[in-house]
């Protein structure tokens, strides 16, 4: 029997991968495009917008960080430290807000759902003025709880861990039940493990969410201190005139950004994608 | 006797875990949404009196013929943007899936995700480059000089591509996330049972992927129709012109012209729509609830 | 779960110490005026910085603190409105430009400046004053005042044999454009792409004399003489061919600069300092006058003002600082130097130190512009109707629709959504 080698490449594993990279192109370049538009002059930006730079220059990244004494780090600072809190506590409350109403049964679970629901309806334009007086009168604006606090009860979050702790097998919680576990530690122990990779993705999106807010902390803060990068990098103006785009500026600006969050996402990618089965139970 | 004890407890268990978030909720939606409704029935400049006009608002928003504009072509980039974007980004997830790609899974996802982890307005001002006339990288590559953002027909579609663009790389994660659901033993016993890969991505994987479709479904409606920031960075030299503005540019024109009650008003007629598209979608998703 | 009791205490202190960093350090015995811009803070500390070293009687006792209000007017005065309605501190100066200062004069919430500009007012242009004033009163000082200016290559025009002065009506100005196509047929003298910008159909405008309502609030752009005027004029331009169809502040438009596609552009101000940005190369080339007769009165929006709130923690102190900072020559001459903006100032018109710059040469014709300056009539809701016109004008020039038709639903679509603008 001749013995085939299990190199054999199929045709089909040819066009799947075929069709993710050209995906993949177009998924990067604009980004290749913004990485290089940061290395170029704003004159040459413009009448060269696809190829790499005539000129490798860092002007652009030294504009930046002389940009009024380390704005730019202090900026870039506060949008990480609010993204990661915040994350942080909306996924815990939005996953133990998905597991009440996944698991239980309880009066007023069908209205309050449908409140949340109303929730995403609403665009945040409209409940930014109330906010802003609101906020006023406590005197919470120009700090990090006011970013913090405002939609921290993420109801995309609380949907995603609903659907997915539904497909939990009640069987898993009855046996811990039975062993004498109360419902927290069912919570921690049992439900969260077996939930892992919507956490992973959640968080990711929840993070990304956070970190490109633009019109709520522009609303509230007004103080660099509390900014977030975000907010300041559209306007990355050298003069007073509120039309003109910098593009050379803002792009390298936007790379700044960007860099670090990939190094991030390819470093944890596993831990937050991994693929757990649930083959806990059996029968 | 035990039973009835644990019973008790655990009728507090779910609302005590809903409830810091309730709490959260109540604050920062459910005061302001109210302040805002009852403000639709009022002129308001924001400081000084308001005064009582009732639904004058809503009559004039429903007869402001731009309005009407502006809902029709947020409803423009919803669609032509929602086909390709779930599409694409559910083709993508199932591929993850196949043996021919597992191995090759932490290359590819980090690059299909991409698009999200660059800024919306970064994203924008790089498509503006893009599709820009003489300088634009489309127009120099192809050697052409199509208008895209300065033709009044062609200016939409750049806003459609930027919304797909972005919108694959999140809906990528939510199916990829919603597939895990899907375990592995039954989709051997279906290789099993002789299914090739089209008859389980038919007959196994769509059903069951139901529910997340669903909640995907809704999610992307509604946020297509908040949709604001990408029309306006990616179309505006200044300002958007209103026949190509998306909705929510009414709230934000009223806002800063100081007429807080219409703005309110605007928004919330915003609302019943998107609550009227939902029912819709739920019904024709079939049967359950949310 | 340890993991979480790490993650806890991280959060926690992760939290503590953002809130440490939050509070705000001890009293300081110098008085803080707050200043709120838009933009970038980075444009005021320095010339703050100017002011300061110019006035060692401050320099002790005031300290200057900028705030970023947003990225445009439009986020200020938003600011402002609800900073009015929330009670809260108010700050002390804020940036605001001219179309805005109708509204907030008008509801009296602006600290009368009368008294602190006194001592500068008889070296303040004409032009300026009517800027800085509501009802005949002072409330605002100027930041920039933006005349209408055509920028133009003077080497080109040379070479065609072109002289501005003689440019003095729109169909003369065609006819400079169709001179120039002759010898340099891809280089044009506007462009008129639509939509156009508000500021176009504004200094349009001040030319014309028009207004979208009466005094007393009735929107009449269908009858309104000037109204008419202004949008067939720009119809006029537009469609004699002789310009480019370049979008303004689209991509193109910056690189027009650079390969000679716009060789001259009818602008404000404010243009100076794009030009010297993007084209440093063609210093020398470029030159300012007043626009074409036929329509150079009025200016380009007014121009960037600031004003005080009337109940400001330190309106008194606010407005003398204020004064001083906008009106004196010396520190005027010393932020001109390091950011290219003119002053509105008599001393100014008549100072060698303006009159040639480095790169536009000889800048009196930007001292002419200023001549027929005069400031377009806005009211409380003018950034709103300006969009809502600004459609129509879109739509009548692409010839969409006529005139008559355009105008009347111009006045339907303001009647709805504003009302009437005092009210």
């Amino acid at each position: 029997m001749k013995k085939r080698k299990r190199k054999k490449i199929k045709p089909i594993a040819v066009v799947t991968h075929a069709i993710l990279l050209f995906w993949g192109f177009i998924s990067l370049f604009p980004v290749y495009i913004m990485v290089m538009g940061s290395f170029k002059s704003s004159a040459e930006l413009l009448h060269n917008s696809v190829s790499l730079p005539e000129t490798w220059s860092l002007e652009n990244y030294v504009s930046l960080w002389n940009y009024n004494s380390g704005t730019i780090m202090r900026t870039y600072l506060n949008s990480l430290f609010v993204s990661t809190v915040y994350t942080l506590i909306a996924i815990v409350l939005a996953a133990m807000a998905g597991y009440a109403f996944a698991k239980f049964t309880f009066p007023g679970k069908n209205i309050l759902f449908v409140m949340f629901l109303m929730t995403m309806m609403v665009p945040q334009e409209l409940n930014l003025t109330p906010l802003y007086l609101m906020y006023s009168r406590i005197h919470w604006l120009n700090t990090y709880r006011v970013q913090i606090v405002t939609g921290i009860a993420n109801v995309f979050a609380m949907f995603m861990f609903r659907k997915n702790m539904e497909t939990i097998p009640d069987a898993l919680i009855e046996s811990a039940r039975i062993e004498g576990a109360n419902q927290w530690t069912i919570f921690t122990k049992i439900v969260t493990p077996v939930s892992k990779p919507v956490y992973g993705a959640l968080a990711i999106l929840v993070f990304l969410s956070k970190w490109n807010e633009y019109l709520l902390p522009k609303m509230f803060i007004s103080k660099t201190e509390y900014l977030p990068i975000m907010v300041i990098l559209p306007k990355l103006s050298v003069g007073d005139n509120l039309y003109a785009v910098p593009w050379e500026l803002v792009l390298t600006g936007c790379t700044i950004v960007t860099i670090p969050l990939i190094i991030i996402f390819l470093l944890f990618q596993d831990k937050f994608l991994a693929s757990v089965t649930l083959g806990a139970v059996k029968g | 006797m035990k039973r009835g004890k644990k019973k008790r407890k655990g009728i507090l268990t779910p609302y005590l875990f809903l409830l810091p978030f309730i709490l959260i909720y109540v604050v920062t939606f459910l005061f302001p949404a109210i302040y805002s409704f009852v403000l639709s029935f009022y002129k308001y400049k924001g400081y000084g009196t308001a005064t009582f006009v009732g639904l004058s608002n809503y009559k004039s928003l429903l007869t402001y013929r731009t309005m009407w504009k502006c809902l029709q072509n947020t409803l423009f980039y919803f669609i032509f943007s929602f086909v390709p974007t779930m599409v694409i980004a559910f083709l993508l997830a199932v591929t993850m899936r196949s043996k021919t790609v597992k191995r090759f899974q932490n290359f590819y996802k980090p690059i299909i995700f991409m698009p999200q982890i660059c800024a919306v307005v970064a994203s924008a001002l790089v498509f503006k480059l893009i599709f820009a006339g003489d300088v634009g990288v489309i127009n120099q590559m192809l050697g052409t000089d199509i208008p895209f953002l300065t033709n009044v027909k062609y200016e939409r579609w750049p806003v459609v591509a930027l919304i797909t663009w972005r919108g694959i790389g999140w809906y990528f994660i939510i199916f990829l996330a919603g597939l895990t659901t899907v375990s592995e033993d039954v989709e051997e016993a279906a290789i099993v049972d002789g299914a090739g890969p089209w008859q389980r991505l038919r007959y196994l994987l769509i059903p069951l992927m139901k529910p997340t479709f669903m909640l995907t479904f809704i999610t992307y409606a509604i946020g297509a129709l908040k949709l604001y920031t990408e029309p306006n960075t990616l179309l505006s030299n200044n300002e958007v012109s209103l026949s190509l503005a998306p909705y929510i540019n009414l709230i934000t024109t009223n806002v800063y012209g100081g007429n807080f009650g219409m703005a309110s008003a605007a928004g919330w007629f915003l609302v019943i729509i998107i609550l009227a598209i939902t029912l819709v979608e739920m019904k024709l998703l079939g049967g359950e609830d949310g | 779960m340890k993991k979480r009791k790490i993650m806890a205490l991280i959060t926690a202190m992760s939290l503590t110490a953002g809130l440490a960093a939050g509070t705000t350090g001890f009293a300081e015995e110098k008085t803080v005026l707050r200043m709120m811009v838009w933009g970038s803070i980075d444009d005021y500390v320095p010339n703050n910085d100017i002011f300061l070293e110019n006035s060692p009687e401050y320099a002790d006792s005031i300290e200057l603190s900028v705030e970023l209000g947003g990225s445009g007017d439009a986020d200020v005065a938003e600011r402002f409105r609800l900073m009015l309605a929330s009670g809260e501190e108010l700050p002390d100066m804020i940036r605001l430009n001219y179309t805005q200062f109708a509204e907030f004069a008008a509801a009296g919430v602006l600290y009368d400046l009368g008294t602190a500009i006194a001592p500068y007012e008889e070296d303040i242009i004409d032009a300026a004053k009517e800027l800085m004033t509501y009802d005949g009163v002072y409330y605002a000082a100027i930041h920039e005042i933006k005349p209408k200016i055509w920028f133009y290559r003077s080497d080109i025009f040379e070479e065609c044999g072109i002289d501005v002065a003689e440019v003095k009506t729109m169909d003369d100005f065609i006819a400079a454009a169709q001179t120039i196509s002759e010898t340099y047929p891809d280089s044009y003298l506007e462009n008129y792409g639509t939509p156009l910008n508000n500021y176009d159909l504004t200094m349009m405008l001040c030319a014309t004399g028009g207004t979208f309502c009466d005094e007393e609030g009735n929107y009449h752009c269908a009858e309104d003489e000037g109204v008419r005027a202004a949008f067939e004029n720009l119809k006029k331009l537009k469609d004699s061919g002789a310009f480019s169809d370049i979008v303004e502040w689209s991509a193109d438009w910056q690189a027009a600069f650079s390969d000679d596609t716009l060789i001259s552009q009818l602008l404000g101000g404010w243009m100076k300092d794009h030009l010297i940005n993007w084209t440093p190369e063609n210093a020398g080339k470029w030159a300012v006058a007043p626009w074409p007769e036929e329509i150079a009165a009025g200016s380009e929006s007014g121009g960037g003002i600031w004003v005080i709130p009337k109940n400001a923690p330190h309106a008194e102190l606010a407005a003398e600082v204020l004064a001083k900072y906008a009106c004196d020559a010396e520190i005027q001459k010393a932020i001109y130097d390091r950011t290219g903006k003119i002053p509105p100032l008599k001393s100014a018109a008549e100072d060698e130190h303006y009159l040639n710059s480095d790169y536009f040469g000889d800048m009196s014709g930007y001292f002419e512009a200023l001549e027929v300056f005069s400031v377009y009539p806005y009211n409380p809701c003018s950034s709103q109707e300006l969009t809502i016109i600004g459609d129509y004008l879109t739509q009548y020039l692409d010839g969409a629709l006529e005139l008559d038709a355009a105008l009347e639903s111009a006045d339907a679509d303001l009647k709805n959504q504003i009302g009437n603008p005092y009210q």
